[in-house]
């Protein structure tokens, strides 16, 4: 527990996290004073929240990673497990993170737009923000040079930001004659990015003019359970790369 | 004789025939005037149908406050039935309550309920069968089949009536205002809600509906079908379970009117099929799944609407031929314009369209850059509906916007050449 806060007053101290947090909220502050409805703000929102959260965590995370690789050498000269140092790392970076995304989104959110939808927005974002760290430190951990690790990040990032929804797009191209629905929702499930945004546009109200896929969605996640649900499979998406990585440091040769 | 008579005599003659004529319409219009009246209290309800009987043409029957047990009464001659506040008229979910049959009946103020459903008979309300002249009026009609059914009428008055049921299916209920074969009619200020559909038209001509809310309908705000001439005007169509439908008909003016949180992929704000010549203009489509939808259209002009908040603001067929879509304001649509082939001679110029991202050099107030509606991402869900999975996302985004760029699958010849850069005022 010493070493997550050490960890996380350390992260706290970068000039990096306060530039995000001031652009966070330079851009939210903006958008609702920008836009007339703040609905249209949230959505708006909803795209930084969607491209830019994931990939500032991937960045951040990673080469925090290399950034810290000798103070990883050094903490674990002393009698502490791997485990434990690992964990606390990621609980560091990804809580300093949290931190900053809630100080630069929650605050002027809150101020505008004080909704579930906003509150549904804010879960999301921290959701992501952890996923995303949870994706960086499994991508560095197989790859001790930096470059190659910040790189195989960044196409992480990309993959679940571009590439899988390309992908979504031409598998519906090839079986647009078959009963797809259950299919649909299992891809949806399979990109954290794909699952915040169709949570948050069903929390929008988007869904019920989207026709009969709309009102599948809604059928499904527009219920509580449905957000139980997808609130699990978020917690997986952090808990799987985590656990993946943590089994991959303790083993390897630092 | 005549030739002996003087000037001032003639003159007084002239003047006496004339007190005389007047004093003949005078007697006349007292006769009109002072029309027997005839006060019913509830304790006589046994005796209804003989009153009606009995009395005159054009007498004015008043009921008294309170509970009159009424089915299939039937009304042949010109009366006035009159009910002075919480006048009702309970079928027992025996059959219809009133039918009317004859010429100039004035029904008005009355509460008529329960007429239960038949499988054999269509029960309504009001009945008016080969009626002429008729107004009802001030009416309220609650927990029937259908509300008011016209079969065969012309020149009827249907105006500021509440009708108002509790439909479960479609099948088990009726239209609130059913119009069939008829001509002439005008049905104005009325609110209906909780039946099939909640104004039905077939085989009706020159009828206007005006001013009336139809919403929470089963089916169909308003049902459309084989009626020429028509015009609906101010209307408010919100809620119904698959928007408003207008079909196989000519030269129909909607005007004015509200289509308003339509629901579903076959709910349509309207569905135009197989109209020839119709005018569509200064209406509002907000928040439907489908804004409007044609298809087999003929000449059907779209003007000055306000398209917002929809899913699919406008979905035309390619079988519908000389749309011409001008002056509307396309706000806040997830799509503007949706279509399943390709659309030949059709015209799109001179709209307002939020997504158009060009510029207006010359500073004539419109854009310099033509506009495609189409995006390529709406064509993509056009085709797999599965697609919308993908809706606001970035590679949605990227397609969109290499598509505009570089067109190369949307169709081309829909295009505003004259986009609006200010939103019209309407």
């Amino acid at each position: 527990m010493k070493l997550v806060k050490y960890v996380f007053l350390d992260i706290l101290r970068s000039k990096i996290l306060i530039a995000y947090a001031v652009f966070l909220i330079a851009i939210s502050s903006g958008l609702f004073m920008i836009s007339a409805e703040p609905v249209k703000a949230i959505t708006s929102l909803l795209n930084i929240v969607l491209i830019v959260l994931p990939l500032f965590s991937v960045v951040f995370a990673s080469s925090y990673y290399y950034n810290a690789y000798e103070f990883t050498e050094l903490i674990l000269a002393q009698p502490i497990k791997r485990s434990t140092l690992f964990f606390s790392q990621f609980v560091g970076v990804g809580a300093a993170l949290s931190l900053s995304f809630i100080f630069g989104c929650g605050i002027p959110v809150l101020i505008f737009f004080r909704d579930s939808s906003a509150l549904i927005l804010l879960c999301c974002g921290l959701a992501l923000t952890w996923v995303f760290t949870a994706i960086a430190f499994l991508a560095v951990v197989y790859a001790r040079d930096k470059t190659k690790g910040i790189g195989i990040a960044l196409l992480l990032w990309f993959y679940f930001v571009f590439i899988y929804d390309a992908l979504v797009l031409l598998f519906l191209f090839n079986f647009s004659n078959y009963p797809l629905e259950k299919m649909l929702m299992m891809l949806t499930f399979l990109n954290p990015v794909d699952l915040t945004r169709i949570i948050m546009l069903m929390q929008l109200d988007m869904a019920a003019i989207m026709g009969y896929t709309g009102a599948l969605f809604t059928q499904f996640l527009g219920s509580s359970t449905g957000l139980v649900w997808c609130f699990f499979a978020l917690l997986l998406w952090i808990a799987v790369p985590f656990i993946l990585a943590q089994r991959k440091f303790t083993r390897k040769d630092i | 004789m005549i030739g002996c008579l003087d000037n001032t005599n003639l003159v007084y003659l002239a003047f006496m025939i004339r007190l005389f004529i007047f004093v003949c319409l005078l007697s006349n219009a007292t006769c009109l005037l002072a029309l027997d009246t005839i006060y019913v209290k509830p304790s006589a309800q046994a005796d209804i149908e003989r009153i009606i009987d009995h009395v005159p043409p054009h007498t004015i029957i008043k009921f008294a406050p309170g509970n009159y047990k009424i089915h299939d009464l039937i009304i042949r001659k010109p009366l006035t039935l009159y009910g002075i506040e919480q006048v009702v008229f309970d079928g027992q979910q025996l059959g219809s309550v009133l039918v009317l049959e004859g010429r100039n009946i004035h029904v008005k103020g009355l509460t008529i309920k329960n007429t239960g459903y038949s499988s054999v008979d269509e029960r309504a309300g009001i009945k008016l069968l080969s009626a002429y002249g008729c107004i009802i009026e001030d009416v309220n009609i609650r927990n029937t089949c259908f509300g008011i059914s016209l079969v065969n009428a012309s020149n009827c008055v249907v105006i500021n009536n509440n009708i108002h049921a509790v439909g479960i299916s479609e099948q088990r209920s009726g239209n609130a205002i059913h119009a069939w074969k008829s001509d002439s009619l005008t049905i104005k200020n009325n609110t209906v809600s909780g039946h099939r559909d909640g104004i039905y038209f077939e085989f009706v001509s020159k009828t206007g509906v005006y001013m009336n809310n139809s919403s929470d309908n089963l089916r169909y705000g308003i049902h459309f079908m084989f009626s020429n001439d028509d015009e609906y005007v101010g209307n408010v169509f919100d809620r119904n379970g698959s928007g408003v439908a207008v079909m196989f008909s000519s030269r129909v003016h909607i005007r004015d009117n509200t289509f308003s949180q339509g629901s579903g992929a076959a709910n349509f704000g309207i569905l135009l099929k197989e109209i020839n010549d119709c005018e569509v203009s200064g209406n509002t489509f907000r928040q439907n799944t489908n804004g409007l939808y044609m298809e087999g259209t003929n000449r059907v002009y779209l003007l000055h609407n306000l398209f917002t908040e929809n899913g699919w603001a406008c979905r035309v067929q390619a079988s519908c031929s000389s749309v011409i879509v001008r002056g509307n304001n396309f706000i806040g649509n997830s799509f503007d314009m949706a279509t399943n082939g390709s659309l030949a001679g059709q015209n799109f110029n001179g709209n307002y369209w939020d997504t158009y991202s060009g510029y207006d050099m010359n500073k004539d107030g419109t854009g310099d850059i033509p506009h495609s509606p189409v995006s390529m991402y709406s064509m993509i869900v056009e085709r797999m509906p599965y697609a919308i999975m993908l809706y606001r996302s970035f590679t949605v985004f990227l397609l969109d916007r290499s598509e505009r760029i570089m067109p190369g699958i949307t169709t081309e010849q829909v295009k505003d050449l004259k986009p609006a850069m200010q939103a019209f005022v309407l």
